[in-house]
This record gives structure tokens, sequence and C-alpha cells, in this order.
């Protein structure tokens, strides 16, 4: 049998698995990965080291050092200290509450895993819900579909940019330049068309809205010490993601340093800081790296690229009709697959395809300003794509969960309610400022 | 030595109908470690620990720091005592429990209270009656009196 064959029939059982549930989902890639090296379709040499067809070692340092800022962080208890405030804000109007934990929430997981952003603000959404004696899972949707939304604002926020980042080499500076307008956008768009749904449905008495107020937070802070060192150091891994493309740094280089630091001046154990790293996710990562440069190496995403390359058309001087179907094709794709082994598949297609139609496969061609549109499409569409199933995202699989657990369980149609339209919105919206911004006022 | 032997048989025990208030009550006023559900014929249905009912009153949700804002917590436990008032006995309880028989030995009883992280175990007899609860106190208890033979362990 033809190592093509090979490859695809790895392909497509560690995907068949993965979908399917019925195992989870990183034993389903390392399995994968591991017949791919077993069946030496890729060499452990190629796994391990090459650049276009091994683990992408930029995705998974950055991923395992932005956990273990997150788990120093969240120690000090910022994170409900925040979200009490912004409940005091809302001077304990539901709907104003509502608002504000959906730009917090999107505001936290452009710089924060949204799957954490998501977690650490849930108690604190089921604790003010539960005084104003209303219903939280609408609070919980919403908080969760605006978690996947903040998170594509940055090239940290989301998984998926972090991937798309590193393949086309691109900067934290460029997601916020063509990424981070839409979002907002998007965000007001979202927001404005959440106070028709819930503006007038969401009153409370006054009583009620008098216990928010009479929430206490002097003692939510139980480090201000180190709550000032991470804030310092937090700062500064910013500064840096802003200016890595200046400085020549990739963006891990700049996560890891900021990791290192906490670690350092945190004073803890780093074993407690790396044991709630979320192992089974980064080892899915590097299943998934595997098993797709098997399928590279064996010319199976180069002829899905052909497909793809037919099918659109594009050429070096248009791009527009690829751009605007990838956006709905990624988020049809993303909101019944995980858009993590999506986005690892479409990356180096893309590769092929702008090897195809700008000759090389360099960053003059990745970066190529018909190409760039190109990227932003799959972001937008994998990362809102998302919102539209319970399943579409991590995030959104985590706050079901938790839900069911307070005694409120989300079905899954009743998740779709919330999250189709909200897909449709934010993937229209996306579709329209891609065309204007790139192939309408170039 | 047979757990007949050091289990407590002076139990809770409740109809499967029996109403979360009352239950309340019951299972505060106990001298055992949880309150049994038990069929007409006193056969074992499920178990209710302290736990149980406590989480129907204080979120899960809750860790140390968040339950430091709340002004009033006795008022958030009396709200979901009301909102679960309706709920019964049969709906709080953890059906199936692990249960151990009046024949089993001390060690068989403590390595399932480990392996389970329980603090007591229902006892039943061959036809599935509740007939008494062995706890770890129990075993201590005789560990001290009839096996160390320490004084005033009785």
């Amino acid at each position: 049998m033809s190592m093509f064959w090979i490859a695809t029939g790895i392909f497509l059982l560690s995907y068949a698995a993965i979908v399917s549930e019925r195992i989870h989902k990183t034993k389903a890639a390392l399995a994968g990965a591991a017949l791919t090296l077993l069946f030496k379709v890729l060499t452990q040499e190629d796994a391990l080291h090459n650049v276009d067809l091994g683990v992408d070692w930029n995705v998974v340092l950055l991923l395992i050092s932005m956990m273990i800022m997150v788990n120093i962080m969240s120690r000090t208890g910022v994170f409900p200290y925040v979200a009490i405030q912004a409940a005091k804000l809302g001077r304990g109007d539901p709907f104003a509450i509502m608002s504000i934990f959906a730009v917090i929430t999107a505001l936290a997981s452009a710089l924060l895993d949204n799957v954490t952003t998501v977690l650490l603000l849930a108690p604190v959404t089921l604790l003010v819900a539960d005084e104003l004696e209303i219903d939280p899972v609408p609070f919980l949707i919403t908080e969760v579909l605006a978690a996947n939304i903040g998170g594509t604002a940055t090239l940290i926020g989301d998984p998926p940019n972090i991937m798309i980042a590193s393949k086309a080499g691109l900067s934290f500076m460029d997601f916020l330049v063509h990424i981070a307008p839409v979002i907002v956008i998007i965000m007001i768009a979202w927001l404005g068309v959440w106070k028709l749904v819930f503006g007038r449905r969401l009153t409370v008495r006054a009583d009620l809205k008098a216990r928010i107020m009479a929430l206490n937070v002097a003692e939510l802070i139980t480090d201000p010490v180190l709550l000032w060192k991470c804030g310092l150091i937090l700062g500064a891994t910013l500064l840096g993601f802003v200016l890595h493309g200046f400085l020549g740094y990739q963006p891990a280089t700049v996560a890891l340093a900021g990791a290192a630091a906490l670690l350092l001046v945190s004073g803890d154990d780093p074993a407690h800081a790396l044991r709630e790293v979320e192992w089974p996710t980064v080892f899915f990562f590097i299943g998934l790296f595997i098993i797709i440069g098997g399928t590279v190496k064996a010319g199976l995403i180069s002829s899905l690229s052909q497909q793809v390359l037919s099918l659109t058309a594009p050429t070096a001087d248009n791009t527009q009709v690829l751009s605007l179907t990838l956006v709905w094709f990624a988020g049809a794709a993303s909101a019944v697959v995980d858009n993590i082994p999506f986005v690892a598949t479409m990356n180096p297609m893309l590769v092929e395809l702008a090897g195809k139609v700008f000759g090389s496969t360099g960053p003059e061609a990745l970066q190529h300003h018909n190409m760039l549109p190109v990227w932003w499409a799959l972001s937008l569409g994998a990362c809102l794509g998302g919102n539209a199933t319970a399943i579409g995202a991590s995030a959104n699989v985590i706050v079901v969960g938790l839900a069911a657990r307070a005694g409120k369980p989300i079905s899954f149609f009743r998740f779709m309610k919330y999250g189709v339209p909200v897909t449709l919105l934010t993937l229209g919206i996306s579709t329209g400022y891609i065309y204007l911004r790139y192939y309408f006022w170039p | 030595m047979h757990i007949a032997q050091m289990m407590n048989t002076s139990l809770s025990r409740v109809a499967p109908d029996q109403n979360f208030c009352t239950l309340l009550t019951e299972h505060a006023d106990a001298d055992t470690r949880h309150t049994y559900v038990v069929d007409e014929h006193g056969r074992l249905l499920g178990v209710i620990t302290s736990q149980d009912l406590m989480g129907r009153m204080v979120p899960s949700y809750l860790d140390p720091q968040l339950a430091s804002s709340l002004a009033d917590g006795a008022e958030l436990i009396l709200r979901r005592f009301r909102d679960n008032a309706r709920l019964s006995a049969a709906d709080l309880m953890q059906p199936k429990p692990v249960a151990v028989h009046p024949e089993d030995t001390l060690i068989e009883a403590n390595v399932r209270l480990h392996e389970g992280r329980l603090s007591a175990l229902p006892v039943v007899d061959a036809h599935g009656i509740l007939v008494g609860e062995i706890s770890r106190r129990d075993i201590l208890r005789h560990i001290a009196r009839d096996i160390c033979g320490l004084p005033g362990a009785a």
C-alpha cells in the first residue's frame, strides 16, 4: 500500500475517533501520531525537528507558558474581584451585568485561554444569578460566546490563531491590526442584538439589586503582593507580544520569558503550576501535528489544496472567492468539529495553495497582501464558527458541564438557539469586513 | 470479627416520599452518619449523606473567597432551602449504595470505606434489608476496646 493511502487512512481514522468522542481526543491524536511513525509515513526526525512537517514547538511552548501564567494569576483572587466589581458597576441590573460580563470575558479571553476565562467567571456568574433569583443559563452562554469572539481578536487569544500565526509567520500586531477591529464591530453589533432580545426580559426587583450592591470585595484579593507582581509581568509580557515582530522574537519566547519570570517571583513550587497545565490539550496538539505532518509528506494535503484551487480559482491578483468561501466553510466545519484539528489541516493546505498561486511557500508568499485575507478568513471562520453548537469549542463543552453540575443543564438545542444566530451574525459581519477591507477598498 | 458485632443498629430510616423538611430534621437528630431510604419491607433503596443535603443549600460553586463576599449567607441558604422544599428523599438519595453484610469482616468493611472514600456503610442482610450501619468510628471503637484492650474505649 502506498504511503499516500496509509497516511490518509490514519488521518481519517484519527479524525473519526476525535469527532465521535467515543474515546478521548488526546488518545486518538497520540494513537494516530504513533501509527504515523510506526508505518514510517514520517520519521521521528521529521516529527520532532522538521519545521514544515513536524510538531510546531512554537505553538506548544506558547500554550504551556500561557497556561502557567494564568495558573499563577488565578491564585491572587483577581478574577472574582474584577467580576464582582463589574456586577456592582452594573448596579445590580441583570442586562447591564450581562453586557459588562460579556465585555470583560471578551477582553480577558483575548489575552488568556478561553476555557480558563469562562471557568474563572462562572462561579461569580452563578452567585450573581442566585442573588438576583434569575436563570444563570443565558449569562453562562453569553460569556462563552463572548470568550470565543474575544479570543479571535489576538494571536494568543485562541489556539487556531496561535497555529495560523506560527504557520504564516504573522505577528501579534498583525492580528491586532487586521482582526481586532472586526471583533470590536462584532461585539458592538452582537450586544445591540442582545439588548433587543434580553433588555426587557431581564428585570428584577430593587431589593434583589441591593443584594448585589451589598457583596463584599474586601477579602477577595488573597495575595496582593503576588497580584502586583503578576500585573507587572503580564504587562511586560503583553508589551513583548506587541513588540515581538520588531525585536525578532517568536511569541513563544515572549510567553516563556513571562512564565519563567512569574514562576521566579511567585515563590511557589513549580510542580504546582506545572501540574495545573492542561497536559491533555498540549499532547493533543503534539499528536495532531504529527498526523498532519504525515499527510503533508504523503501528498494528501497537496491534492486537497489542488481541489480547493480548482473550486475557488484564486490568482496572485485575486483571492476573493477563496477568502469569502473560507469564512463560511471554516465556520461550518468548526461548528461541528473541534477547530484545532480543522486549522491543523487547513494550515498546510493553504501553504501548498500559496505555493501554487504565488510560486513559493516562503514568507513573501504566505504574507503576500493577497494571501493575508485568506489567513484572516480562516481565523475568523474557525474561531467564530465554534459558537454555533455546544461542542463547537472547548469553552462551550466546559460551560455545559459546569451548568449541569450546578443543577442548570443546558440542552444541545438550547445552546444552538443562542449560538447559531450569533454565529450567523458574526460570520456575516466578518464576510462583509473581509470583502470591504481587502477587496472593495484594498 | 464480624461486622454484626460492631455495627450501629439505631438507624435513621425514611420512606422514598419523605419530604425535604422532615428529612432534614430527622437527619440532623440521628445518631448515625447517614439517613437511609428504605421501601415498605425495609429493603435499602438509597443513602442520604449530610453533603447531599448541604449541597442543596450551600452552592458548590462557592470557594472560600467568594463565600466571604456574601453579606448574609444565611439568606442564600434559606432561599435555596425553599427552592428545594418540594424534593423528596428519592430525589435526594444516592441510589444503589455500596453495602456490606453482617458476616463480612472488619478488614473488609475498612477496605470498602477506604476505596469509596466513605465515612460509613449500610449493612444489609441476604434479602437486601437494612440491618445496621458501620462507620470508621465503630471500627476504631472495636479495635480500641476488644483488640487493644484500652480502658474506657467502650
